[in-house]
């Protein structure tokens, strides 16, 4: 009796982990297929059937770096993704503060229409102010476009975050003589610093990832890793080993990063989620 | 005596309201305003990039944008590609979350799996699902000849090419409404559960009258997320199809998009993405509604 | 003693020699010493061949260069609204059979002849009768040259050679031959593969610049004499059909979505007996690195339909921006003049780029180093015959192009030809803008 238990409970335990392992096995496999892409010379890579077992080259990694500048390009995209960051953590958690706290409903839709603005709509218009403010190729041109991405989502996700932060905390801090900025910046602000982290991450990795923008405005100063990535499509044919090898070297890094600030990102999304 | 530093923090105390906003509010209307108040007046215009200035037509484009075929094309491609991958995205993310909502050693590994599809740059994975997907030499076909399934056409085929793209949308986004979801079943109130099983209530029923109504705003709140940028998909449908076969992919932002910079017809082009804002928009304020009518319950 | 001199005569000799190709003749080629200048490029051969280089141009002259490389599709985006903008493009690469009409039309293109004529600005011995005729004719506009010609592009019938020897195939003279080689091979297992018979561009738009051969050569044509559309005149119909009745029988799966990269794909991993694209595709072919068919492929010229053997010849020239100020278009010209002078084109020739000048294909270096012979004299031919105006006469080339491609899809899944060419002729009637 009770060692058929035992055996329910374990075919019952080893039923789940087959269904766990399976539903595993899409995002994975498409990683690995991507870095086997990177390992691959050209002639393999078209090869049919599709070799799973060859001798792997790193001759397509190594090309990456010495012919397209690839570290450079990595350097741009951490510099305007960090910069976007930044500005938009600036500006955005007053702004966010401000709207939780008083219920400042409008400015929220000025914020959610930003982001449901088809993006093509705006190359054109922002080309040409660039143009004249003599900005093309720059990272401040960079930055001010990929606000329109970042900010947006820092202000929407702090909203709830602040929502969050009791009332009488700010009363009891004003009662002891803090003036308004201090009760922000000394007890709001530690108070919601995991959500200062999840949207700080969160904006980040969709900087870090924009591509139209950074294609029209960037030049060679400036070139950012999703564009660099196109450098591999040329006359004629795809180079698929050599984006199997830049497409891991900037997926990578952001992964890594986001493996380690999952519990924040999930923590973000949440809040967004549940917010009322 | 005060300084005037501390008269004019003083004057932002009392005016919280209005000055800590403000920073956001104005840089956000200097880059978002202004590209789409360019955008509405071209909206109105005839102008080819490069050729004289835009010539304002009234509503013209307009008019045209009802009796241009691939405008309804675009739309139909819209719905049918949005329409599954959200649907999808959302009943899989629901079902995988009810999966994995229990506890179990290895929860954290699934959970690191399961980010990774959401941090990767679109172009880059799109690029490697575009050789994946290749019927000639890709490696999908591959796995399912192996497993003894005939192989596809993938996004070769104008009958497959959709529902082959909203393979990868869903590939891409299902891993985060499952992470999303799963955090909110988490926080779920035990108590009704609790009554439920006393009452005798088995699963299907429990997961039907209670976790489903309760689980709802979540549902709807992350189905808004999604369709902010679904609505509006561009890089992997760019990067895969190009809109094709011919133009069974071309929705009707990416037909925007060609009309504007690859015709070069700006006037047209932009009253193209004028509609496509205007469908994102209905379809955010009837979800809202429907988000707060869900929480009344 | 005597020898001694003998050597420093000789060296001497050969310090002229090596200056001479530099600053021979009239030019003062520092005299824009210190611009710096912008050029935008397509990734194609030519740029490959070229960028290495432009440190030796930039040590000769002082002038900066700046090239930056976008695929073709980010290209052409870029570089129109870059331009629209007036900004700081003071060069670009440009297909001018694809854009000249709009880009002069916007006041985006330099002429090149007074450059040209000046012998302050131009070396004698550039030579700008050496360029083919036929390229150079597809570089002018309203009688005035407006780029250089860097690269000659005609299309050929690529084969396997050893496949067409073994199996005592007739390489295809006639469009009769075609199908029927490409009939012969579709379905053949050969060496452990199932072969397709031929692959060509079957993805719209892009489709059409191999199509548009096919269209000659039946006797169809993008307008007629009244310059309405043709696309729905019976030859042109004749065209669609069997181009689409050739890929849907004898093409690859998934057709409709071939661009080059996939079709040629295919071709050098061995799936398919022929291929059709263009001549520029060769050192893809040839590379051992990329391809299992390096060594085993012929090249001939598109077989003859009911009005014979008609290719179209298009080009890649280097362009100088009408919105750029006067001293950097002069400074981009030296750079045009420099990249384009006969050392170069031989260069870019010899690194499997279809150079425009005939010098270097007539060159002993070429010569001796020409391992296809057979694409040599097919590439020539096909200059010779080539149609320069190879895309519909119109100022929004890329919609009509797009509208035709609408029907080679049709075409290639089966659908009622006629019925779709004459939609397209209809809309391209209502689009079309002179």
């Amino acid at each position: 009796m009770n060692d058929n238990h035992r055996t329910a409970n374990f075919l019952k335990t080893a039923l789940f982990y087959t269904g766990a392992i399976l539903l595993c096995l899409p995002p994975v496999f498409v990683f690995v297929w991507m870095i086997l892409t990177g390992l691959k010379t050209g002639v393999q890579n078209i090869a049919y059937p599709p070799q799973f077992i060859f001798s792997p080259t790193l001759e397509n990694f190594r090309a990456v770096f010495e012919q397209y500048n690839f570290f450079q390009y990595l350097l741009n995209s951490l510099i305007v993704a960090g910069l976007a960051t930044g500005v938009s953590l600036l500006l955005g958690l007053p702004a966010a503060y401000s709207i939780a706290k008083y219920r400042q409903g409008r400015i929220g839709i000025l914020i959610l229409v930003a982001r449901m603005t088809p993006f093509v709509s705006y190359l054109l218009p922002w080309y040409i102010i660039f143009r004249y403010l003599n900005l093309i190729d720059t990272y401040t041109a960079l930055t001010i476009t990929h606000l329109i991405i970042t900010l947006p989502m820092v202000i929407w996700l702090m909203i709830s975050f602040f929502e969050s932060v009791p009332g009488e905390l700010e009363d009891a801090a004003m009662i002891d003589g803090c003036t308004a900025f201090q009760s922000f910046r000394i007890i709001v602000l530690p108070l919601v610093r995991n959500g200062i982290a999840t949207s700080a991450i969160i904006s980040f990795i969709f900087s870090w990832n924009q591509f139209l923008f950074s294609l029209i405005l960037s030049g060679p100063k400036t070139k950012t890793v999703p564009v660099a990535v196109y450098n591999f499509i040329s006359y004629g044919k795809i180079d698929w080993a050599g984006i199997g090898a830049a497409a891991t070297l900037i997926v990578l890094p952001v992964s890594v990063f986001a493996f380690f600030v999952r519990k924040s990102i999930v923590q973000g999304l949440t809040m967004g989620a549940l917010k009322d | 005596m005060k300084t005037i530093a501390a008269k004019f923090s003083d004057i932002i105390d009392r005016r919280q309201a209005l000055f800590y906003p403000a920073p956001a509010v104005i840089a956000l209307f200097l880059i978002v305003v202004i590209p789409i108040g360019y955008n509405l007046y071209l909206a109105f215009t005839k102008w080819t990039i490069g050729l004289g200035s835009p010539r304002f037509i009234g509503l013209d484009n307009f008019i045209e944008i009802f009796q241009d075929d691939r405008v309804w094309n675009g739309l139909m491609v819209m719905i049918y590609f949005s329409g599954l991958s959200l649907t999808l995205e959302l009943v899989l993310g629901l079902l995988i979350a009810l999966y994995f909502h229990r506890q179990f050693k290895g929860s954290e590994v699934v959970q690191a799996i399961y980010i990774f599809p959401f941090a990767a740059t679109p172009v880059a994975v799109a690029l490697i699902w575009r050789i994946m997907l290749n019927p000639e030499i890709g490696v999908m076909n591959y796995l399912l000849n192996s497993i003894g399934l005939p192989g596809s056409l993938w996004v070769s085929s104008a009958a497959t090419v959709i529902p082959s793209l909203v393979l990868v949308d869903v590939w891409k986004w299902t891993p985060m409404i499952t992470l999303i979801v799963l955090a909110g079943l988490k926080s779920l109130p035990q108590d009704p559960y609790e009554a439920a099983r006393i009452d005798g209530a088995n699963t299907l029923q429990i997961f039907w009258y209670i976790t489903l109504p309760l689980i709802r705003p979540v549902l709807i709140a992350a189905l808004m997320l999604r369709s902010l940028d679904n609505l509006k998909e561009f890089d992997t449908i760019y990067t895969i199809t190009q809109g094709g076969p011919g133009i069974a992919s071309e929705t009707l932002y990416l037909y925007s998009y060609n009309v504007g910079f690859s015709f070069f017809k700006a006037g047209y082009g932009s009253a193209l993405m004028v509609v496509v804002f205007l469908i994102v928009l209905v379809f955010n304020v009837v979800m809202n509604r429907m988000r707060l009518s869900a929480q009344d319950i | 003693m005597q020898k001694k001199m003998l050597y420093i005569l000789m060296g001497a000799l050969l310090c002229a020699g090596m200056v001479s190709t530099a600053v021979a003749g009239s030019v003062d080629w520092m005299q824009s010493k210190g611009t710096e200048i912008r050029f935008l490029m397509n990734k194609h051969p030519f740029t490959t061949y070229i960028e290495p280089k432009v440190a030796e141009f930039e040590k000769m002259t002082g002038i900066k260069v700046n090239l930056e490389v976008f695929p073709e599709d980010q290209f052409r985006n870029k570089r129109m609204i870059e331009l629209n903008a007036g900004g700081t493009v003071d060069g670009y690469m440009i297909m001018p059979g694809q854009a000249k009409l709009h880009y002069w039309k916007a006041g985006w293109l330099k002429p090149l002849d007074d450059y040209i004529a000046d012998p302050a600005l131009t070396e004698a011995g550039w030579d700008v009768k050496d360029f083919f005729a036929g390229p150079m004719k597809g570089s002018s506009i309203d009688g005035k040259r407006i780029g250089i010609v860097i690269n000659a592009e005609a299309s050929l019938l690529s084969y396997r050679k050893d496949l067409f020897e073994r199996f005592k195939v007739k390489v295809p003279e006639t469009m009769e031959e075609l199908e029927a080689a490409a009939k012969f091979f579709n379905g053949k297992d050969v060496d452990g593969k199932t072969m397709v018979g031929i692959t060509l561009r079957g993805k719209g738009a892009a489709a059409t610049s191999q199509w548009v051969d096919f269209l000659y050569s039946f006797g169809g044509s993008w307008t007629n004499a009244q310059g309405k559309s043709n696309l729905d005149s019976p030859a042109s119909i004749a065209a669609f059909k069997f181009y689409g009745d050739l890929l849907r029988n004898y093409g690859p799966k998934g057709a409709t979505m071939l661009h080059w990269s996939e079709s040629t794909s295919i071709f050098m991993e061995g799936k398919a007996a022929m291929i059709f694209d263009a001549n520029v595709f060769k050192s893809l072919y040839e590379n051992p690195k990329e391809s299992k068919v390096a060594g085993k492929v012929g090249y001939t010229t598109i077989p003859a339909g009911p009005a014979g053997k008609v290719p179209h010849v298009s080009n890649w020239s280097l362009a100088i921006s009408g919105t750029s100020t006067p001293e950097r278009q002069k400074a981009a010209w030296l750079f045009v003049q420099w990249a384009t002078n006969k050392e170069n084109e031989l260069g870019a020739l010899m690194a499997g780029v279809p150079a425009g000048r005939a010098s270097a294909w007539n060159s002993p270096e070429y010569k001796a180093q020409d391992k296809n012979p057979d694409w040599t004299a097919a590439s020539l031919k096909s200059f010779e015959i080539g149609q320069p105006q190879w895309n519909p006469p119109v100022l929004n080339v890329p919609e009509i192009r797009d509208i035709t491609g609408l029907v080679i899809v049709d075409a290639i899944e089966g659908k009622d030809v006629a019925a779709a060419a004459k939609k397209a002729a209809q809309e391209m009637n209502k689009k079309m803008e002179l």
